[in-house]
């Protein structure tokens, strides 16, 4: 009996000493977390922070958010934005994680053309009455709303602002400049360029700004008429080869008009996304200064 | 007696508590989900057992090995060399280094990167310490993975050695593996690969002849026609005084269908070869893996 119990005592030494309380044990539950990130365990980490996202009885609120923003952050650093989204998304609104979450979540749907969606999630993100984040608010949805061509939201959103911060006083001035210039730009004629490569291939290509693919449409085009020229001057109309090559030019002719006039929408809506592309770069710079 | 069953005990008690530390849970949960086929799950538990014994560098390579296991089950081959990594090799053992190259080598192999599978497997050999089962294993790898780099003749002298070198295969064994081996890499063996080079040289002679020569007789037919065709097709339009047809439209259909055509063939090629390579590697390595089941 005695070596009975001698032996219990050596088996429940360990035990006694790993008790731990409950903010330890959290505290721990996050350090792993971290590790599954930094080692960059990604199916792992996935795995983790359902588990714990989805212990409800376990672990508080303040607890699940912590761990919906780590993973967030974990996976926006692997790239995979679906999922960092999803996480940001599941944070609750009284959480002090929302300001980062709502912010990066509207920048992903902004970088993937979602802008309606980029501006509700920032325009629901926690208001600050004033300093830093109500500025940064302010610029963000002014910039969405530029980014959503409504011009008009940008000077009603943009009215009374004067930043304090120097990089949101900079950003917003390039935020006027842009407005000015999309309100500015109008796209070259359609109608125009189509009648150009009509008197000339590839004459409309050169009007809208295209002068490589205004040569290639002229040295595709060009050697055809010659070639049905010179089979309908040899062999009449019933001629095969008039036929075959007639028919190409006729193709050729009829794509190039058309394709000038599409060109003309194309190269303003080049255009169009680089200077909105420029605004997104904008819109990023405070958002990671202020959040990292 | 009584003083020598109480210390037994009492070694026993000291034996089971240290054990039982440094044995963590999260490994025992890990390797009881491992022997449950769930992998991710068992992944995770050990990740978590690698967490809680972060100082512990033989305990990491050792579990590290065991998630290697649930990685390979799960088929995620690309993700083992990574994990592997994180074993630091200077403060492991030997035989757990050759482990670790063997199995980082494994998963190199698995996931068609021949190069960085040679470069893992390497290492073993200049291990001095070794556990033999791996290091047959480890053997046969750099075989496979020498073959599949068409290098036949130096895993023909790889294996070779090996049976040479062992001394628990019976002499009257190592001579008859060695025929059977000797046999598998004879040279009359090897497939019989094209060259892209000598294929497209051949088209460019004649039209056809490089798809010909790579077994594609269809497909060199069609090219001779079509080139052919377009030469026709010039000709007659100088013959009709369709000259401006003739150069422009005649010429670039004999230079696209003819530049084309040795073009094709030489793609042509890796394809055929490819099957080729894998019949042959496939069946070597399924022989070879046979040969040597015994041992």
């Amino acid at each position: 009996m005695r070596r009975i119990l001698f032996c219990l005592l050596f088996l429940a030494l360990p035990h006694l000493s790993f008790s731990q309380d409950d903010s330890i044990r959290v505290s721990d539950e996050l350090n792993f977390l971290f590790h599954l990130g930094e080692q960059k365990q990604i199916d792992n980490l996935e795995l983790y922070s359902e588990q714990l996202l989805n212990d409800t009885i376990n672990f508080s609120e303040g607890l699940r958010d912590s761990a919906a923003f780590i993973s967030a952050q974990f996976f926006k650093d692997f790239k995979n934005t679906v999922k960092a989204r999803a996480y940001y998304d599941q944070i609750s609104f009284n959480s002090l994680f929302k300001f980062p979450a709502s912010y990066s979540s509207g920048l992903m749907e902004m970088d993937e053309h979602k802008y309606d969606l980029a501006y509700q999630k920032i325009y629901d993100a926690p208001e600050a009455e004033s300093g830093i984040l109500y500025e940064l608010r302010i610029f963000e949805l002014a910039g969405m709303s530029l980014l959503q061509g409504d011009h008009s939201n940008f000077e009603l959103v943009t009215a009374t602002f004067l930043p304090q911060d120097s990089t949101l006083q900079a950003e917003t001035q390039f935020l006027y400049q842009y407005n000015q210039l999309l309100q500015n730009m109008k796209p070259k004629s359609a109608f125009v360029a189509g009648a150009l490569s009509a008197i000339i291939p590839g004459l409309g290509k050169l009007y809208t700004g295209l002068p490589g693919q205004a040569l290639t449409s002229f040295l595709k085009v060009v050697p055809l008429g010659i070639i049905a020229a010179e089979n309908y001057r040899n062999g009449g109309f019933k001629n095969a080869q008039f036929f075959i090559f007639g028919s190409l030019f006729s193709l050729f002719y009829i794509g190039g008009i058309w394709g000038s006039s599409i060109s003309a929408k194309i190269v303003y809506q080049e255009k169009v996304d680089e200077i909105h592309h420029n605004i997104m770069v904008g819109l990023h710079v405070p958002v990671d200064r202020i959040f990292h | 007696m009584r003083y020598i069953t109480t210390l037994w005990w009492a070694c026993m008690c000291l034996l089971t508590v240290f054990s039982t530390s440094a044995y963590s849970q999260a490994r025992e949960a890990a390797d009881s989900l491992f022997v449950l086929q769930q992998y991710e799950y068992a992944s995770l538990q050990y990740e978590r057992a690698i967490y809680e014994r972060a100082d512990d560098a033989q305990f990491l390579a050792l579990t590290l090995l065991k998630k290697t296991e649930c990685l390979k089950a799960q088929q995620k081959f690309e993700q083992i060399g990574s994990l592997l990594a994180r074993v630091d090799l200077s403060t492991v053992s030997d035989s757990l280094k050759q482990e670790i190259y063997f199995q980082k080598a494994l998963a190199y192999y698995l996931s068609d990167k021949l190069d960085v599978a040679e470069k893992n497997i390497l290492p073993v050999f200049n291990l001095e310490t070794y556990n033999d089962k791996t290091h047959l294993n480890s053997v046969l790898l750099y075989s496979f993975i020498l073959d599949e780099q068409e290098k036949w003749s130096q895993a023909h002298q790889v294996l070779n050695e090996y049976i040479s070198q062992n001394q628990e295969i019976l002499p009257g064994d190592k001579i008859n593996l060695q025929a059977q081996i000797d046999s598998l890499y004879h040279p009359s063996n090897y497939p019989k690969l094209k060259s892209i080079r000598k294929a497209k040289t051949l088209s460019l002679i004649f039209p056809g002849l490089g798809q010909a020569y790579n077994g594609n007789y269809g497909k060199g037919f069609l090219n001779f026609l079509l080139t052919g065709g377009s030469a026709g097709f010039a000709v007659y339009n100088v013959l009709q005084a369709n000259y401006i047809t003739a150069a422009t439209a005649g010429v670039y259909l004999f230079l696209y269908f003819y530049f084309g055509g040795a073009n094709q063939s030489g793609y042509i090629v890796p394809s055929k070869n490819y099957i080729k390579k894998k019949n042959y590697n496939d069946q070597l390595k399924q022989e070879i893996s046979t040969l040597f089941t015994p041992y």
